[in-house]
């Protein structure tokens, strides 16, 4: 019988600054990329209405994560007001 | 930190990360702001027992009044103190709940010293500057350039202060414009920000949670955001941002801009305003803006306290209702108050003197007489049960009297004689008596009707 080995997966810290600006460590599979993050995350926005940043850094939508990495959204447009 | 250590941006970093942990102390030591207050409620309550205790009061009723004074002085002093008290504790509950909860959680609300240099790092790579004023203790970087619709702002700085920081203060940034020709509507260069002041809007709470985390970065990229988004709701609306007339003044209510000539000021507020947006008053000769006259109609009174013109015919709050001798609209000076019919049209002064003088009930009235009745103060005698004639002629027509008031005989029954309206009247008038006996009203309505009693007596001769 084939040995299954157990799919690895990596730690990122997770920080949403849209609304009420959560942060939250979570696990996904290694080699996950910064685009398919976003749309497990972040189903219904779409790419061009948030900045996604990898520490601190813009990152592309291939960037692979890697464990320990930060990866921050910031909505491009925020509605002030009076 | 990996690579080759930016000496300016540890310096910058250095700063910041004291003043997050300064922040920690610093919500301890605000407890401390009450303080003041406390003693000062303390101390009144000291001096009011001083004094509590020093009263000469006597076991008389005036004495018991004044104790009872004392009492209630000296309890408003206890219940300021036991109120500072409580916002005391409650502030210390809040504090060590902050204080408790710093070091828990995901993400400490004091970052650490390389995180602040990242923070650091990564404001000069985003926006290109993060500088630091160490007299000032602020860190000062820029929005990237702002443009809304076809308007330029140019870019912001965005100036945090490291003391405000350190108190925990949730207005711890400015906003400015780098630019001198940034676009400017009075104390506003942005639609959202007035004065330095950024309305957050819809990125409140993000802000707010980015400060409690100590992601100063993240502060600075939602307001970078905010800057860059026109929302619904602004201090100054976007299009008035494109003129290029350079105005002496702004309308207070439309903003508008005004030159000198042009200017008007509400007579009642003082506000600058436009000739649109106020009205000029007949009755006080001057400008008036809505708003003031829809406070004034809201509370029936003079938009313009000076204003003894209220109801005229000029008047802007209301119109009063014609008076109905003289088919004339009086101010509300110029009306005797009827308080026996005070929804109805009043007399002017001029039409009440006369009627009173000739003893002429008015039309609209059948309680002439009657106290509240408008012609008693121009001398219209007070009619009670001494002089009150049964009957009597006014204006060629007969009235006689029930004891709901003065009616025109065509509205009895027919078979209603004067006689029968007599012995009515005097029925009523007994029963008034005993009720009245002990009425120092009564006593007084009959002094009042001495003097003209001989009158009457004239009238009801005349008319018996």
């Amino acid at each position: 019988m084939a040995k299954r080995t157990a799919k690895k997966t990596i730690d990122v810290l997770w920080l949403n600054n849209d609304g009420g600006g959560y942060a939250e460590k979570i696990r996904v599979p290694d080699g996950t990329t910064v685009e398919q993050l976003r749309k497990k995350k972040l189903p219904e926005n779409d790419s061009e209405s948030c900045t996604i940043r990898v520490n601190r850094d813009i990152a592309a939508a291939s960037q692979k994560l890697r464990a320990g990495d930060r990866i921050s959204v910031t909505p491009k447009n925020v509605a002030g007001a009076r | 930190m990996a690579s080759k250590i930016n000496k300016r941006f540890m310096k910058v970093a250095k700063r910041l990360h004291t003043a997050f942990e300064r922040r920690i102390v610093g919500a301890y030591k605000t407890i401390f702001d009450t303080f003041p207050d406390m003693s000062e409620a303390w101390l009144g309550l000291l001096r009011e027992k001083t004094r509590v205790e020093a009263a000469d009061i006597r076991p008389t009723q005036e004495g018991m009044r004044e104790a009872q004074r004392l009492l209630r002085q000296l309890r408003g002093y206890v219940c300021a103190v036991k109120n500072n008290s409580g916002y005391l504790v409650q502030r210390i509950d809040n504090c060590s709940q902050e204080l408790s909860g710093a070091d828990t959680g995901d993400y400490s609300t004091v970052p650490s010293l390389t995180d602040c240099y990242d923070q650091i790092k990564a404001l000069e790579s985003e926006f290109g500057t993060c500088q630091l004023n160490t007299q000032l203790n602020t860190i000062t970087t820029m929005s990237h350039d702002v443009q809304l619709g076809n308007i330029t702002f140019g870019r912001y700085y965005i100036q945090i202060d490291l003391d405000k920081l350190e108190q925990n203060n949730h207005s711890f940034y400015r906003v400015t414009p780098v630019s001198e020709e940034c676009p400017t509507v009075g104390e506003s260069t942005h639609p959202h920000l007035m004065n330095g002041s950024l309305c957050e809007g819809e990125g409140a709470s993000a802000i707010a949670k980015a400060y409690a985390d100590g992601r100063l970065y993240d502060c600075c990229l939602l307001i970078n955001s905010i800057l860059q988004t026109y929302g619904r709701n602004p201090y100054v609306e976007l299009d008035r941002f494109g003129h290029d007339d350079d105005y002496d003044y702004e309308c207070e209510t439309c903003g508008t801009g005004i030159y000198e000539d042009d200017r008007f000021c509400c007579f009642a507020c003082d506000r600058t305003m436009c000739r649109g947006c106020v009205s000029h008053c007949g009755a006080v000769g001057n400008w008036v803006c809505e708003e003031c006259l829809n406070n004034a109609r809201d509370n029936d009174e003079p938009c313009v306290t000076s204003c003894h013109e209220l109801g005229s015919h000029d008047c802007f709050v209301r119109e009063n209702e014609r008076c109905p001798e003289c088919d004339d609209v009086h101010p509300d000076r110029e009306l005797a108050k009827c308080e026996i019919m005070p929804t109805e049209a009043q007399l002017c002064i001029d039409c009440a003197k006369s009627l009173a003088e000739e003893q002429t009930p008015c039309d609209s009235c059948l309680m002439h007489g009657h106290m509240g009745c408008a012609l008693i103060a121009f001398g219209y005698p007070v009619l009670n049960t001494r002089n009150h004639p049964a009957c009597v002629t006014a204006r060629g027509r007969q009235h006689m009297h029930h004891n709901l008031g003065w009616h025109h005989v065509g509205l009895f029954h027919p078979a209603q004689t004067e006689g029968d309206a007599r012995a009515d009247f005097q029925a009523y008038g007994q029963f008034l008596d005993a009720r009245n006996r002990t009425d120092y009203t009564r006593r007084q309505r009959e002094g009042l009707t001495m003097v003209n009693s001989q009158q009457l007596a004239a009238l009801v001769g005349e008319n018996s």
